[in-house]
């Protein structure tokens, strides 16, 4: 298990989302027009590496962060149906396999802050904590 | 080493409880200080993760520390307002500490990105390291508090 396989572990399952629109990733070309759109990215920290060699990761505490973009005017509901949908994939507890090891979900699938304006979206920012454990 | 023995529990009681102390202090000290302040893109740099971007905005000098417990303090800005939280807090205390308000609206966009623009999350990026915070918390508590 490493940094690699846990971050596209977690892709993969933000994918199976029912309905996820196109999702933006770091440091992939996103053409910005597309809206709705998620922008997500991985905060990841409290690696530890002990014990298993080779830049293995033992376990590794973080935490996915999504934005969701919407179109102004829409109102509401058209995030939060994201965020239910999400929720649904990533309920709390759950544990997914990664390569090498499994992932949980830790918290409540998505904390929500605030909703703001850019100039073209409406965006939501969701998180959910995850810690991935090396079998 | 201060040995203790039944006949002065209350004393013992209150090293405990300064220890306590002084690890959600030193803890909390250090969250915000470990938050690092970067020049932002105006300046030169780039918007580095788990830091605060310091443009031409009082982004991080819009920090408000609140203070809900024992001896409630509510609210004193500044980049080094969370100085005169510490001071008061206790164990058991609960504490809040915001960027943003009035003076820097635009704190939501520089965190969770905008316009194109990725964002920082320094937020989350110090929270995860709590846990490592307060085990350094604890080993120097149990040097510095008598």
């Amino acid at each position: 298990m490493n940094s690699k396989d846990i971050s596209n572990a977690i892709k993969a399952r933000l994918l199976t989302v029912a309905g996820a629109p196109s999702i933006a990733w770091p440091n992939v070309e996103f053409n910005s027009s597309v809206v709705p759109r998620w922008e997500a990215t991985l905060v990841r920290q409290r690696t530890d590496p002990s014990l298993k060699g080779g830049g293995a990761i033992e376990r590794e505490e973080g935490s996915l962060q999504v934005v969701l973009c919407v179109e102004h005017g829409l109102g509401e509901d058209a995030v939060l149906d994201y965020l239910d949908a999400v929720r649904t994939t990533f309920p709390k507890g759950q544990t997914f396999a990664v390569a090498g090891g499994t992932i949980t979900v830790l918290t409540e699938p998505a904390e929500t802050a605030q909703g703001f304006p850019d100039t073209k979206t409406y965006r939501s920012p969701i998180a959910l904590q995850y810690v991935a454990n090396a079998t | 080493m201060t040995k203790y023995s039944f006949a002065n529990l209350d004393k013992w009681a209150d090293k405990s409880e300064r220890r306590m102390d002084y690890v959600v202090r030193q803890a909390t000290n250090d969250l915000l200080r470990g938050i690092n302040i970067a020049p932002g893109i105006n300046r030169g740099g780039s918007r580095k993760k788990g830091t605060i971007p310091r443009d031409l905005g009082p982004l991080a000098a819009s920090l408000q520390s609140t203070l809900l417990g024992t001896s409630a303090l509510s609210g004193p800005t500044g980049e080094n307002s969370y100085v005169g939280v510490i001071g008061r807090m206790k164990a058991g205390d609960k504490a809040r500490f915001a960027w943003g308000g009035a003076v820097a609206p635009y704190a939501p966009d520089v965190h969770y990105g905008a316009n194109g623009v990725m964002g920082t999350f320094w937020i989350p990026e110090a929270a995860k390291k709590w846990n490592s915070y307060v085990r350094g918390a604890v080993a120097k508590g149990r040097a510095v508090v008598p």
